[in-house]
Parts: structure tokens; C-alpha cells; sequence
């Protein structure tokens, strides 16, 4: 039983970083429509942000990471701006290969800034130990960003549902043109939710470089969520938070019992088993058409 | 409507011609870092010969995508050398015109392609920067019937041998890592009954290694509680440190890049443990130990550290500085060891120099002392294409705030 709280700890500390790229990905797609290969991008650049309020402009950790999230936000909502806005009614293909290249260019940018060198973030947090009940140990650090992003995600749950812009977001996401008719400016919600997006990836790309290192590894969150959200349901942000735990769980579970080679094995055999029962993810939205 | 969409796409035009425009330029900037004057040709192409013409040296490397810190640092490090060289009067009275070329991280057809330009349009003669073993693989056959040496980082015996004639390693072979870390280890581990636990990257060469250090380890009587390989994507390594943490181990001996070595070092401490910590050389960046300042985090390797002493780690500090480059950048003191290799092999063959010449030239290098570059001098034989012969171990000093070299000697296993 002990083996089985460890895991599920574990499970949930790795989840709360992979969660809030899953739901930037999720509340993009509804929002949009639009599947976005540039998120793990997002993260990239927003812990460069980050790491630009840190350590060149010498912000304390707590200023440099709401600057961060400003910041993304504005990037986010520029990006729309300039880029998806005029392509919005386009195949998807076409908009999915415009995401591809959003990707690429954020990289290529991000690198001309700062250079190619791997850069060392420091959390005010100490790596000491904290003993949880079941005799399980967990950093202070890991603790830290399990607590913020479980706030930030609440948080971003209780607006949508009970302030007046998180009702336009919804009403945008279920029906653009009824929005639009409704008086909603679905350009701007949609542009607004480009931002929470890319904020809400940059809380996962800065917990990721101050748990490890900051270099071209917090792209790859942009891939390593694809399961957690196909797992949840691409349309539900809850989905999404327990497709990112279970995530978790289920590499945490293959690696301390298996071995690390076979989590990507375990996670992917999880996935085709939850396509098989429920294509649509086990909390998305079941798709009728009519012939 | 029609207007705003044109004006925002125009803008959307510009932003990314824009960065294009300042990617061309770096990598223009790239392809001359170290030419002084050039024609394009190498030394051994031109019947008539003038001292301005130089000796092409080409590099392919990871300057984009995942790996371009790597990529980046080895580029670095090795125009750095090239550039104090030519300042000096070039090779035989020759400048050296340095070539790097991007292969995408990886991608096999870009490093092809890349190669194939070097040696039949550039006129180079021998080729480094190559941050996978994979893309020498794939590289070797073409450099070997073109001969064109390669003097490579990731150095895999497989493939730098008698058999293949001209690929010359400029750094430890990992694979052959075990006897040196699990010596080392013993040094560590304090009476009484030794429980190892073993992780390595994903590798074909780390998975070699992860099953000698095992063989190793039980050799000597120790007892192996976990053994397991890490996904090369792994973002994460809290599910290992406990895994470890809770096998009862008393020893870590592994092969962790320097992320993973990060996540894992991070993980392993917040849970309590003190146990040592004994990795390869793959993570034995100056950088990474800086970072988390582990007193019991012990990384074998076969170059020097920016912080040892000596004129010859002195004059790599002062020039990567002069370039604006950072000498503590993990791979870049890899591709300096590389250019001076290089040089070496250049100096031998004189001028002219065919590919071929300098095949033959590399072979019969000897003994090169590289001033502490390299902890072991480099040594090339007919019958020893692996350069180093061996290693030391580093550790964080907290007292002096710095990793300090903290063993001997410690040679690498035979091929």
C-alpha cells in the first residue's frame, strides 16, 4: 500500500508539470479549434522570460515569474494578433502547419537572444527534504510547484465558470458565431485565450528548467502531453488535469517497477486502450454527425 | 477586413524574414569564423600554392534544435583554437579556414548532405563537431572512401579502429567508462556489504556501459539492487532517485547526461539520501557541478576543467573569453581539444596536405601533449585510434566554492 501512495505522489508531482501545458493545449482548441504543435514552444519561451526578469534584470523569483506570465500572455495574444487570425477558416492542416512553424521560429528566436548554452535557474526554495504521512519524502521544490499550479488551475476554473469573461470564453468555445451574435467579440476572446495559453505554458517551462536545467529539453513538454490530453479529452480542461496525473502516474508506476524504458511503452499501451472505449478521451465531448 | 488581414500578414512577413535574415547572417558569420583568406580549396587541391592558401577543417554540428548547446559550445571551443592559431601564423605557414555546418541535431540526411558540401565543394580535409555517435555511423563509410579523417567526441571503438582507418576520438570512449568508475566507486564505499544501484541513458553505447559497470560490480563481489536504462526524453527522474532510494543502495554508478544527471542528482538529495553519486563523463560539465554544488557527485573525465590549473587551461579560459564564448560551457573545451588535434595531425602532414596524407599523418601521430586540455595526453597508432587513454574524477569543493579534480588516474578499459 505504501508502494502504491509513493507512486501516486510521485504521480502527482510529475503530472503538475505536465498539466498546465495540457490545458493550455485544451483551452486553445476549444477556444480556436486549432491543435497546437508550438506549445512545448510556449514553455521554451516563457522560461526564458523568466530567466530574463531572474537573472538579467534581477527580479526576486516571485516578480521575475509574474513578469514571465505578463509577458507570455502578451506574446500569446500577439501571436494570434499577427499570425492565426488571418489563416482562422483555413484547412486545418494548413493551420496545424502554421503551429509547426510558430514552433520552429519561437526556437530559432529564443536561441538568437540568448544563445544555445544551457542557463541554471534558482528557486528561493531549498532542495531539503519534506516527510508526507505514509512515509514518503518529497522536495520542497516539487512540492512548491505541485501547491502553485494546483492554485493557478483552480483559479483558472472558478473564472471561467463564474466571471464574465470566462462566460465569453465558454460561449466562443461552444459557438463562435452564436457568441457573435450574442454581442461577444470572439477575435478578442479567442486572442485572450491564445494568452492564457501561452501563460499557462510558461508556468510548466519555468518549473521544468528550475527542477533541471533551462535548454532546448522544455520543448519536449510540448510532445510529452499529447497523451495526458488525448487520455483526458482534447475539449476538457479537467480532462485534462487528470489525463496529465495519470500521465504521471502511469511513467512514475512503469519506471519504479518496470524500468524508465518502458514507461513511454506503458503510456501509450494505456493510451490505445482508452481510444479503443472511448475515442473521444474519457472526459471529452462525444461527436455526433448526421448523414 | 481584407486590408487588416494583408497589413497583418505583412507584419507577420517581415517579423519572420527578419529573423531569418539574422539567422543567415549567424550562420554566414559560422561558415567564416575562422578564415582569414580563402579561396575555397584545400592545400592539396591547388598545384600552385601561395601562403595565403589555406587548409580547409569542416565541422558537423548540432548548431539548431535539441542539441545546439552542444553543438554551439563544440563550435565554440574549437574556432577559439583555430582562431589563436591563425593569429600565430596558421599551420606550416598556412591559415586555417574553419567551415561549421548545422546537421539539425541529428538529422541524418542534413549531416549527409552537410558532409558530402565540406568535402567535394569546400575542399575539406578532415571533419569534426559531431555531437551522435548515430550520425558518425552514418558519416564513417563516405569519410572512409573519400579519406577524410574524422576526429570526433563521441567516441564510439566500434567504429574508430584499424577497420575503418580514419575516424580518430578526441575524448573517452564511453562505453569502455566501467573500469574506471566502478575502481573509483570502491573508493567510496565504506565497509561492510556494497549495494549498487546502476542507471544509463538509453544509448547503444550507455547500455553497454550500464551492463559492464554491472558485470563490474558484481566482479567484485558487490550486489547490483537496480538496474535500468532512462528514456533519452525523460523529463523527469523523481520516479528513479525513488526507485533508487528505496533499493537500500549505498552506491549510484552511472551514465547520465547532465539533464538527467540534474533531474536525478536534485530528486535523489531532497529525498535524504547521501549516498555517492558516480556518473561518466557525459555530465561532467563545469556548468552542471557549479549548479548543484554536490560535495558527492563524482564525474569521470578525460578533459581538463576550466578551474584546474596550468598556461594551457589558462590560455583556453582567456581565449573562449576573448570570443565572447563561455569557457565553463559543457563541449566546449571538447571541440578545443578537437581543433588541437587537428592541428597536430595538419602540422605533421605539412604542406601540401591531401586527405589521404593526412590520414596517414594522424596515424602516426604518436603521443600528442595537449598541456592539460586533455587529462591523459592524446595518443594515435596504427593499432589505437581512441586518442585518450583515461580520466580523473571531479567533485564541488565547497570549501573553494568549485569542482577540483579529487582522484589519480584512472584509465579506460581496453577496446
Amino acid at each position: 500500500l505504501q508502494a502504491i501512495w509513493r507512486v501516486l505522489l510521485l504521480g502527482l508531482i510529475t503530472g503538475s508539470l505536465y498539466a498546465p501545458v495540457s490545458s493550455g493545449l485544451v483551452i486553445l482548441y476549444r477556444s480556436s479549434g486549432v491543435l497546437n504543435f508550438a506549445q512545448g514552444a510556449f514553455a521554451f519561451m516563457g522560461a526564458y522570460l523568466f530567466y530574463l526578469a531572474a537573472s538579467t534584470l534581477g527580479l526576486p523569483f516571485i516578480a521575475a515569474g509574474i513578469f514571465a506570465l505578463i509577458a507570455s500572455a502578451a506574446c500569446g495574444v500577439a501571436l494570434h494578433w499577427l499570425l492565426v487570425r488571418p489563416i482562422i477558416g483555413q484547412r486545418p492542416v494548413v493551420v496545424v502547419m502554421v503551429t509547426i512553424a510558430l514552433g520552429s521560429v519561437i526556437e530559432a528566436v529564443v536561441f538568437l537572444i540568448w544563445g544555445t548554452n544551457q542557463r541554471f535557474l534558482h528557486a528561493p526554495f531549498g532542495s531539503s527534504s519534506v516527510h508526507v504521512p505514509g512515509n514518503v519524502t518529497l522536495s520542497e521544490l516539487d512540492i512548491a510547484i505541485f501547491l502553485t499550479v494546483t492554485v493557478i488551475l483552480t483559479a483558472l476554473v472558478l473564472v471561467l465558470k463564474y466571471t464574465r469573461i470566462g462566460m465569453s470564453i465558454r460561449a466562443v468555445s461552444d459557438s463562435p458565431l452564436l457568441a457573435g451574435y450574442y454581442g461577444r467579440n470572439s477575435g478578442r476572446v479567442i486572442g485572450l485565450t491564445w494568452g492564457l495559453s501561452f501563460a499557462l505554458s510558461s508556468i510548466a517551462g519555468v518549473a521544468y528548467a528550475v527542477r533541471s536545467v533551462l535548454d532546448s529539453g522544455v520543448l519536449d513538454l510540448g510532445t510529452l502531453v499529447f497523451p495526458a490530453v488525448i487520455i483526458g479529452g482534447m475539449d476538457s480542461l479537467a480532462g485534462a488535469a487528470i489525463g496529465s496525473v495519470v500521465l504521471g502516474v502511469g511513467t512514475s508506476a512503469a519506471t519504479i517497477y518496470l524500468g524508465g524504458q518502458w514507461s513511454d511503452f506503458v503510456v501509450y499501451v494505456g493510451l490505445l486502450v482508452v481510444l479503443a472505449v472511448r475515442p473521444y478521451g474519457i472526459f471529452g465531448t462525444r461527436e455526433l454527425a448526421r448523414l | 477586413m481584407g486590408k487588416r488581414i494583408r497589413w497583418q500578414l505583412f507584419v507577420a512577413g517581415a517579423a519572420v524574414m527578419t529573423i531569418a535574415s539574422a539567422c543567415s547572417s549567424s550562420s554566414s558569420q559560422t561558415s567564416s569564423s575562422s578564415s582569414s583568406t580563402s579561396s575555397g580549396g584545400s592545400g592539396s587541391s591547388s598545384s600552385s600554392t601561395s601562403n595565403s592558401d589555406p587548409y580547409v577543417v569542416g565541422a558537423v554540428t548540432s548548431l539548431s534544435g535539441s542539441l545546439a548547446f552542444i553543438g554551439n559550445a563544440l563550435k565554440s571551443g574549437s574556432a577559439a583554437y583555430y582562431n589563436y592559431v591563425n593569429s600565430q601564423g596558421g599551420v606550416n605557414g598556412h591559415p586555417i579556414k574553419f567551415i561549421a555546418e548545422d546537421d539539425a541535431s541529428g538529422d541524418v540526411n542534413t549531416a549527409l548532405t552537410a558532409t558530402h558540401q565540406l568535402v567535394q565543394q569546400d575542399g575539406a580535409l578532415v571533419l569534426s563537431g559531431w555531437v551522435l555517435t548515430n550520425i558518425e555511423s552514418a558519416v564513417e563509410p563516405y569519410a572512409a572512401r573519400q579519406n577524410v579523417s574524422m576526429v570526433v567526441q563521441g567516441c564510439d571503438p566500434t567504429i574508430a579502429d584499424a577497420a575503418s582507418k580514419v575516424v580518430f576520438c578526441a575524448s573517452l570512449p564511453e562505453n569502455l567508462e566501467d573500469q574506471a568508475e566502478v575502481q573509483f566507486a570502491s573508493t567510496k564505499v565504506s565497509s561492510g556489504p556494497v549495494k549498487v544501484a546502476i542507471l544509463s541513458m538509453d544509448s547503444v553505447a550507455q547500455a553497454q556501459l550500464e551492463k559492464r559497470i554491472a558485470a563490474d560490480a558484481k566482479a567484485k563481489g558487490w550486489q547490483v539492487v537496480l538496474q535500468q536504462l532512462v528514456p533519452l526524453t525523460a523529463s523527469d527522474m523523481s520516479a528513479q532517485a525513488s526507485a533508487v532510494q528505496s533499493s537500500g543502495a549505498t552506491i549510484f554508478i552511472g551514465s547520465l547526461d547532465s539533464q538527467r544527471e540534474q533531474l536525478f542528482d536534485k530528486s535523489l538529495r531532497s529525498l535524504g539520501s547521501k549516498i555517492p553519486i558516480v556518473n561518466y563523463d557525459g555530465g561532467a560539465a563545469l556548468g552542471t557541478l557549479d549548479a548543484l554544488k554536490d560535495p558527492d557527485l563524482y564525474v569521470y573525465s578525460g578533459d581538463g576543467f576550466p578551474t584546474d590549473s596550468g598556461s594551457a587551461i589558462a590560455l583556453y579560459d582567456k581565449l573562449m573569453k576573448a570570443a565572447k564564448a563561455d569557457p565553463a560551457a559543457g563541449f566546449a573545451i571538447n571541440g578545443y581539444l578537437e581543433a588541437m588535434v587537428t592541428v597536430a595531425g595538419l602540422k605533421a602532414c605539412g604542406w601540401p596536405c591531401s586527405p589521404s596524407q593526412l590520414v596517414t599523418a594522424m596515424t602516426g601521430l604518436g603521443t600528442v601533449n595537449t598541456g592539460g586540455i586533455s587529462v591523459s595526453p592524446v595518443k594515435y597508432s596504427s593499432s589505437y585510434y581512441l586518442g585518450l587513454t583515461g580520466g580523473k574524477f571531479y567533485a564541488y569543493n565547497t570549501q573553494q566554492s568549485k569542482p577540483l579534480v579529487v582522484s589519480g588516474f584512472y584509465p579506460v578499459a581496453s577496446p
